[in-house]
């Protein structure tokens, strides 16, 4: 039998032992639970993307006139927006100009310098980003002085029966290169 | 009036507290330039303040956030006091931000032993800049809107995280939220 009188008490030690243990894991359990679903909610964008560009019907070809100015259209779409559903929306726009019979010219709207929005000026003969004063030509040629890294970013444009169909997709902004976003 | 306090005192500690906030002696006695964090703490109460009341009548959404500024700032009883101040102290804030980092800086407040209180002061700073950045697109108007837009690119440029920080604070996959 053991000695009783022994201090620490064998018995008492190793039940401070499993307390501090128990105390820790369940401590650490109930931090560690809640900020990691916390976490995984916060990054779940990531997991998004915003899906491959298909063609969206966006003016009839009758609305341009050959060789007039470049006009803006929206383009619309289904907006899937988390549990949102929005059918027949605006997700962006263009801007449309006839170069000929059966030419147009379609340009994203969006400013490769930091996402503002261009506006086609007749003064100018060109684009104009109001935010950081880019300038584009009618053909989306980078102006002198522009911040912009690259030409405005034009889209391809598909006519079909009198329609003016677009490859509407957006691009990732103050890069030189024209990629998609993801 | 007297014995209320007292019993009031007596649960609370509260003439110590009061005492001590507001006759703190200060090392080498006071000076003016010391007021910034105190004109911080007060202006972060009045945006607390005026928010909570702001928030009660606010709608965040892309289809109401606008309309619902308009109600508050056209409509409501007071509602363009409470926005004016709200508007104001938070440009206020971010001037006295400034001001209290140069005391800061020049008096070598941020030297042994206050370094942490300067870590804190630069989480704080980093806080009321979000808190404006944030606060900026609210009333969802086209300023706030392009404001934003730019913002988040230029987050969006960070090298490697850039992007994922973008999405992140956007909460979604693409910027073009239309306006």
């Amino acid at each position: 039998m053991k000695e009783i009188n022994q201090f620490p008490p064998p018995s008492a030690n190793r039940r401070e032992f499993f307390k501090k243990v128990g105390t820790g894991f369940l401590g650490t359990f109930i931090t560690v639970v809640p900020v990691l679903a916390g976490l995984a909610v916060l990054v779940d964008p990531l997991r998004r993307s915003s899906g491959a560009a298909n063609g969206t019907k966006v003016a009839s070809l009758d609305a341009l006139e050959i060789g007039g100015t470049p006009m803006k259209f929206p383009v619309l779409k289904d907006r899937i927006d988390a549990w949102n559903k929005t059918p027949n929306v605006p997700v962006g726009s263009v801007y449309l100009q006839r170069v000929s019979e059966t030419e147009v010219r379609a340009f994203n709207t969006i400013c490769p310098h930091l996402g503002c929005s261009v506006d086609y000026r007749k003064e100018h003969e060109g684009y104009y980003c109001p935010c950081h004063d880019s300038k584009f030509s009618e053909e989306g040629a980078r102006g002198d002085g522009s911040p912009s890294p690259r030409d405005l970013d034009s889209l391809s444009v598909e006519i079909r029966d009198n329609e003016v169909w677009v490859e509407f997709t957006n691009f990732k902004t103050g890069i030189t290169s024209k990629t998609p976003q993801a | 009036m007297k014995t209320l306090l007292d019993w009031l005192d007596d649960r609370t500690g509260i003439r110590s507290l009061a005492n001590e906030a507001l006759y703190e002696a200060v090392p080498g006695g006071a000076r003016w330039r010391y007021v910034w964090g105190s004109t911080l703490t007060f202006t972060f109460m009045i945006q607390v303040i005026t928010g909570i009341f702001l928030w009660m009548a606010y709608s965040p959404s892309s289809t109401t956030a606008w309309e619902s500024v308009y109600f508050i700032q056209h409509e409501m009883l007071g509602g363009w006091l409470v926005r004016g101040i709200h508007h104001y102290t938070a440009q206020a804030m971010n001037i006295l931000l400034v001001l209290h980092l140069m005391q800061v800086i020049i008096d070598g407040a941020y030297k042994a032993p206050r370094e942490v209180n300067f870590w804190f002061g630069m989480i704080l700073l980093m806080i009321v800049m979000g808190l404006s950045l944030t606060g900026y697109l609210l009333p969802w108007d086209q300023k706030g809107y392009w404001a934003t837009q730019v913002a988040t690119n230029i987050m969006g440029h960070t090298p490697l995280v850039g992007p994922a920080i973008q999405k992140i604070l956007v909460g979604a996959p693409n910027t073009a939220i239309t306006p």
